[in-house]
C-alpha cells in the first residue's frame, strides 16, 4: 500500500479520485463470493446502514467491499470511491502504515483487530476513531471477511490529551520547585509526591521513607505526636483546618534536625480545588533564611549586651551604694550583737532579731548582686513565663538610688490582676532599664523643678498588656518623634543612640510594640505593648 | 532642752541602715534620735549642747548638703559626719570645705564611726568652752567705764603709761590708776593676758579713738 496517496480537497466528488490508487485497487474492487453477501443481503445491509456508528466489510485481503451508511456520510465520500484500498486513504498518513500493519497481523493469525487512528472527515479535519474488526468464517473454516466497526474518540482522545497535558505542567512546575509537594485527598492520604519530596526522604532514609504516596499523612503527623513532636500537634490540627475548609492556608515554621545538620522547614499547607477536596502539602527548605534571622538575633543579642552594660557602667557609683546599704545594715547589726554579748545582759530575742535582720540584709545584698550578675551576664536566650509586675518592681529598686541622685521621684502604678507574659527576662528588664534611665536623662536639665517619674502596668484588651513610663521632662519636638527609635538618632551628646533602637527591636521579637507620645501637661510616656502569650519568634 | 547626755541625730532614708545605726549607737550609751529624712529632721528644735548629726549625703528631696546648708545659714551649731555610699571625692571636698568634720564611706566600722562622733562631740564641747569663756570676758569687759575701756585699747596696742597720758591728756599716775582698774576687772595677770581677751573680743583690730580722732 503507497503512503504517497497525494491529499485530496475537501468534499472531492468521488469520480475525480487519484488515478494510481483507483488503478491499483480495480483488480480488486469485486471480490469474488462476497460482494453477493453486500448485493444479495438486504437485510445485512439494511443492519449496518441503519449502526448509529462507522461499519465497513472488508475482504481477507483488507480490501474495502462496503461501507455503511454512516461511514459515507463522515468521509462524504461515495461507496464508489472507497472500495478496495481506496478507503486507506482517509487514514492520516502518519497513522496508515501502523494500521494497515496491525491489521495485516490480524489477518495472518485470524483475529480480532483493535487500533486507532486519525481518520479523515469530510470538513478535512482528521477525528481519532477506534476500528474494531472481527473476522468473519465460511463454513469450511476459511476467513472469509472482516466486519470493522469505527467509533469517533476524539473528545476521549482530547480529554485525555489534556490530562497528560496538565500532568506535564504539574511535573514541570512542581518537579524542579525548591519545595518539598506532596498532594494529599480529604482524607489525608497522599495521592501525589514532586521529586523535591522523594529526593528529601531518600535523602533521609528510613524515617522519611514511610512518607510515600498511598500513607495517610494525618496518622504520620500522628505517630509523631505520640513521640512528643509538638509541632506536629499543631500541624496536623492546621491540615485538618485546610481539609474541612475552615481554613484557607496553614503554614507553620518548625525545626528538623537531620542526620547532617538542623534544618528548619515552612509548612504551608493549601486547599486541593477539586470537587473531592483534598489539600497539597509543601514543605519549603528556610534553613538559610532561618540562619540569617538566628544569626539578626545573635547580633541583637549581642548587641544588647553591648549596651546593657555600657548603661550599666555609668550607674556603677548608684548601683555601689545601693550594695552599700545593706552591708553598712550588716555591719551595724553585728557590731551591736558583739557588743550586746560582751554586757552580758542579752534577750534571747534580742539576739533573735539582730541575726533576722543580719539574714534579711544580707539577702538584700545577695539579691542586688544577682540582679547585676544577670544584667551583665551575656546569658542564652530563654523564654520563661514572667510576672510583668516584678521585673519593673526589681529594676525599680535597683535605680532606687539613681533615682535619688538624679532627684526623680519614681511612682508605680502595677495593675494586681496582671497575667504573665512569655518573655526574656533579661531583655525586658533592659527594655524598662532603658526607659527609665532615659526618663531620667531627660529630666536632668535644671530648669526642670518637678520630675517625676511613673511607672504603670495594665491590661490592653484581653490579650496584651502595656507598660507606660510617664516623665516630666521636656518632651521630644514633634519632628524628631518619629525617628527617636531610629537606630543612631540621638539628643545626647554622649552615647551612640541605640539604646531606643534596641529597646524596638526586643520589643519586636517578643512579638510587641513600642510607641512614645508627648504628654498633654509635660514630658513624654513610653508605652510597650507586649501579648501576653508571647507570639513572637524568641 | 539641755541634756548633759550627748545626742547623735541619725538620718538616713534607708531603713535597715538607720535602724542599724539607731540600735548600736544607743547600745554605745548615746542619746539618739533617727529620721528617715532631711525634711523630718529639719521640723526638729535642735537646742542640745553635745550633739553631732550623722547624715547621710543621698537623700531623696533635700539631700545632705542642703541640710548643711540650712545649719550654717541659721547658725546652728551641729558638727556633721557625712555618711554615703559614693566614694564621690568632689561631694566630700565640698561637705568638708563647708565644715563638716567628716565623711565615712558606706560600709564603715562602728569605731571609725564613733570616733568621728566622739570627734565631734570634743568639737561641741571645745566650742562651748569657749563660748562660755568669751561670754565671761564680754560680761567683765561691760563693767569698764568709759575711760577704762579707752585706756585698755591704748594698752593692748602697746602704749606706753606716757604716751598714753600724752594722748588722753592726763598725768601718767592717772593712767597708772586706770590701769590697775582694768587689770583687776578683766582678771588679768598680765598684759599678754589681757591681749588674749581683747583678741577674743574682736577687739585688736580698731586703734585707740583718740588717736583716730586726731
Amino acid at each position: 500500500m503507497s503512503a504517497s496517496l497525494a491529499r485530496r480537497p475537501l468534499k472531492s466528488a468521488s469520480k475525480n479520485h487519484s488515478n494510481d490508487l483507483k488503478d491499483s485497487t480495480t483488480s480488486h474492487f469485486m471480490t469474488e463470493g462476497l460482494d453477493h453477501i453486500v448485493e444479495t443481503n438486504d437485510r445485512f445491509r439494511r443492519i449496518i446502514d441503519s449502526a448509529p456508528l462507522l461499519m465497513c466489510l472488508l475482504d481477507a485481503d483488507l480490501k474495502g467491499v462496503y461501507f455503511n451508511h454512516e461511514w459515507l456520510t463522515f468521509t462524504g465520500r461515495a461507496q464508489a470511491d472507497l472500495l478496495g484500498d481506496q478507503w486507506l486513504s482517509d487514514i492520516h498518513p502518519q497513522d496508515r502504515d501502523r494500521c494497515i500493519e496491525t491489521c495485516r497481523k490480524a489477518l495472518d493469525t485470524f483475529e480480532k483487530f483493535d487500533v486507532e487512528c486519525r481518520l479523515q472527515r469530510f470538513d478535512g479535519e482528521f477525528r481519532y476513531v477506534h476500528n474494531t474488526g472481527v473476522p468473519q468464517f465460511l463454513d469450511d473454516g476459511r476467513l472469509e471477511s472482516y466486519v470493522t466497526t469505527t467509533v469517533d474518540v476524539s473528545a476521549r482522545k482530547a480529554a485525555e490529551d489534556a490530562l497528560r497535558h496538565s500532568e506535564l505542567r504539574c511535573r514541570a512546575v512542581f518537579g524542579p520547585s525548591p519545595g518539598n509537594v506532596a498532594v494529599i485527598d480529604c482524607a489525608g492520604r497522599i495521592i501525589g509526591l514532586n521529586d523535591g519530596w522523594l529526593r528529601f526522604a531518600r535523602q533521609q532514609g528510613g524515617r522519611l521513607r514511610s512518607v510515600g504516596v498511598g500513607v495517610n499523612y494525618l496518622e504520620v503527623c500522628q505517630q509523631a505526636i505520640k513521640a512528643g513532636d509538638h509541632d506536629a500537634a499543631a500541624a496536623h490540627q492546621g491540615i485538618l483546618d485546610v481539609l474541612d475548609g475552615s481554613s484557607q492556608e496553614y503554614s507553620l515554621e518548625y525545626r528538623c534536625p537531620t542526620r547532617t545538620e538542623e534544618m528548619w522547614f515552612e509548612m504551608i499547607v493549601h486547599p486541593l480545588l477539586r470537587h473531592e477536596g483534598g489539600a497539597i502539602v509543601t514543605h519549603l527548605n528556610i534553613t538559610n533564611r532561618r540562619r540569617a534571622e538566628l544569626q539578626a538575633q545573635t547580633l541583637l543579642h549581642e548587641l544588647a549586651h553591648v549596651s546593657r552594660v555600657a548603661v550599666l557602667g555609668e550607674l556603677t557609683a548608684s548601683f555601689a551604694h545601693e550594695l552599700s546599704q545593706p552591708l553598712t545594715a550588716i555591719q551595724t547589726h553585728a557590731h551591736a550583737a558583739k557588743r550586746i554579748l560582751a554586757e552580758k545582759k542579752h534577750t534571747h530575742a534580742e539576739m533573735e532579731e539582730l541575726l533576722s535582720d543580719i539574714l534579711a540584709d544580707n539577702l538584700r545584698a545577695g539579691k542586688i548582686l544577682q540582679q547585676l550578675r544577670a544584667l551583665l551576664k551575656k546569658d542564652r536566650v530563654r523564654l520563661k513565663s514572667l510576672k510583668l509586675n516584678k521585673l519593673v518592681r526589681d529594676v525599680s529598686d535597683l535605680l532606687h538610688d539613681e533615682a535619688v541622685l538624679k532627684k526623680v521621684k519614681v511612682t508605680l502604678h502595677l495593675d494586681a490582676s496582671l497575667p504573665r507574659v512569655l518573655g526574656e527576662r533579661i531583655q525586658l528588664q533592659q527594655i524598662i532599664l532603658n526607659l527609665m534611665v532615659n526618663g531620667f536623662e531627660a529630666m536632668r536639665k535644671k530648669n526642670i523643678h518637678k520630675r517625676e517619674l511613673t511607672l504603670e502596668t495594665s491590661m490592653m484588651g484581653n490579650d496584651q498588656v502595656a507598660i507606660l513610663v510617664r516623665d516630666t521632662g521636656p518632651g521630644i519636638p514633634e519632628g524628631q518623634i518619629d525617628r527617636i527609635f531610629e537606630p543612631f538618632f540621638t539628643t545626647k551628646t554622649e552615647g551612640l543612640g541605640m539604646g531606643l533602637a534596641i529597646c524596638r527591636s526586643m520589643v519586636e521579637l517578643h512579638g510587641g510594640k513600642i510607641s512614645v507620645a508627648n504628654n498633654p501637661e509635660k514630658g513624654v510616656t513610653f508605652r510597650v505593648v507586649l501579648p501576653v502569650l508571647g507570639k513572637g519568634k524568641l | 532642752m539641755i541634756t548633759d547626755r550627748p545626742t547623735v541625730f541619725v538620718v538616713d532614708d534607708d531603713n535597715s541602715v538607720r535602724k542599724g545605726l539607731d540600735r548600736l549607737l544607743k547600745l554605745r550609751g548615746y542619746r539618739v534620735e533617727s529620721f528617715a529624712s532631711a525634711e523630718e529632721f529639719l521640723q526638729e528644735d535642735i537646742n542640745v549642747q553635745v550633739a553631732c548629726l550623722v547624715l547621710d549625703v543621698n537623700l531623696p528631696g533635700l539631700n545632705g548638703l542642703d541640710v548643711q546648708n540650712f545649719l550654717m545659714q541659721h547658725g546652728i551649731l551641729l558638727p556633721i559626719v557625712f555618711i554615703t555610699g559614693h566614694g564621690d571625692i568632689p561631694t566630700a571636698v565640698r561637705a568638708v570645705k563647708s565644715g563638716a568634720i567628716s565623711f565615712l564611706t558606706k560600709p564603715f566600722g562602728e569605731t571609725e564611726l564613733v570616733t568621728e562622733i566622739e570627734n565631734a562631740f570634743a568639737i561641741c564641747r571645745n566650742e562651748f568652752q569657749q563660748r562660755s569663756e568669751l561670754a565671761d570676758i564680754q560680761h567683765r569687759y561691760a563693767t569698764l567705764t568709759e575711760r577704762e575701756s579707752e585706756i585698755l585699747a591704748f594698752v593692748v596696742s602697746g602704749k606706753l603709761n606716757k604716751q598714753t597720758a600724752y594722748e588722753l591728756g592726763i598725768v601718767e599716775n592717772t593712767v597708772k590708776v586706770h590701769r590697775r582698774r582694768v587689770m583687776r576687772k578683766m582678771h588679768a595677770e598680765s598684759v599678754a593676758e589681757l591681749v588674749l581677751m581683747t583678741q577674743k573680743l574682736n577687739l585688736v583690730g580698731p586703734q585707740p579713738r583718740v588717736q583716730a580722732g586726731r
